[in-house]
């Protein structure tokens, strides 16, 4: 193996234990054996790893409590449209509290009956229709008479017809 | 990173801040160092580290438990870091391109670090003002948080050549600076 590979091997996984085996020993060797090479090693021994030197450090306590200031106002403007929603439904639902349970019943009642009676001219019957026709046609010809003089007056004769 | 249960996770997607705290106590220490790391500056890193906590809450309830919620947190922090410093460091280098004082930087001698220490900090400081965010972030995650290259690049989303490529790179950088004194 030439130098400049066993010097790129010292700075990366030789340095840190990521090379094992025959290639570990190869370069342990050649190092033994070239002066420039094991200069090197020396160097990059003392210089390369400066941060094992240096130490950890402890964050600094005031970071916490600024982390937590970015934090909650945020969870707690949050938490106030949450409040302020619960606050409206509760508002709303107050006046229903005072009025007796059975004429929140009956009202309710009569609101699905006009509910259902505003629905029934939608759904048509023919039938009825008909009827319903023949008797406006009947009225108007009562009607029509009646205002002729041919009518008898007695609305609900059916013979003078 | 100590454990975080499922539960927790669930409890704090509710919106538990409890639950949220625990997860920020228990992983708090590695985001802000990737963070302090990658951007180099502690103005920075104090913003990276509450934006990512703040995404975080907002995303808990997108978690699908795919991942390991630890390699998820890490994805996060190293992104918004890496994103943080480009955009000051271009910021930053359209103010000051010719500053001479930059110019002037004199490598630290990296053999007389010492644990801990505020002077070592400083060093450390001055070396990483070399590489740039990406370097950085693949050295913190290697170095600091000793992940292996396929973590790495699972993290970073990207291919694990390029973890070895970017870690080579650094790495030379480094011992050129040392070599300067």
């Amino acid at each position: 193996m030439k130098c400049e590979r066993i010097q790129e091997l010292l700075l990366t996984d030789h340095m840190d234990g990521e090379l094992r085996g025959a290639l570990r020993r190869e370069v342990d060797e050649h190092v033994r054996s070239c002066a420039s090479c094991g200069e090197f090693a020396r160097a990059a021994l003392i210089s390369a790893s400066p941060l094992k030197a240096a130490g950890k450090e402890e964050a600094p306590s005031y970071i916490w409590h600024r982390v937590k200031e970015r934090i909650v106002p945020g969870r707690e403007a949050r938490a106030g449209v949450m409040r302020d929603i619960a606050e409206f439904i509760g508002r709303s639902r107050a006046p229903l509290a005072m009025i007796p349970r059975p004429a929140i019943a009956f009202a309710a009642a009569a609101m699905v009956i006009i509910a259902v009676l505003a629905a029934r001219p939608i759904v048509r019957d023919r039938a009825a229709d008909a009827y319903l026709n023949d008797q406006m046609s009947f009225m108007i010809s009562l009607d029509a008479e009646e205002s002729n003089g041919s009518g008898n007056g007695n609305f609900f004769d059916m013979d003078a017809v | 990173m100590s454990d975080i249960s499922n539960e927790l996770i669930i409890q704090a997607a509710d919106g538990d801040m409890a639950a949220f705290e625990a997860i920020y106590k228990a992983s708090s220490g590695f985001v802000y160092n990737i963070a302090l790391k990658v951007t180099n500056n502690r103005d920075d890193a104090d913003e990276v580290t509450q934006d990512v906590f703040v995404k975080i809450f907002n995303s808990l309830k997108s978690f699908g438990f795919r991942s390991s919620f630890k390699t998820w947190i890490y994805r996060i922090a190293a992104n918004t870091a890496i994103n943080h410093a480009k955009s000051a460091f271009r910021h930053r280098r359209s103010k000051v391109e010719y500053d001479p004082v930059i110019h002037d930087v004199q490598a630290p001698d990296t053999t007389k670090l010492e644990p801990d220490t505020e002077e070592a900090r400083d060093k450390v400081a001055r070396l990483l003002d070399a590489l740039d965010p990406d370097q950085r972030a693949v050295l913190v995650l290697r170095e600091l948080e000793e992940l292996d290259y396929r973590a790495i690049a699972d993290t970073l989303n990207i291919n694990i050549n390029t973890v070895r490529s970017r870690l080579k790179r650094a790495r030379e950088k480094l011992i050129a600076l040392a070599r300067k004194r």
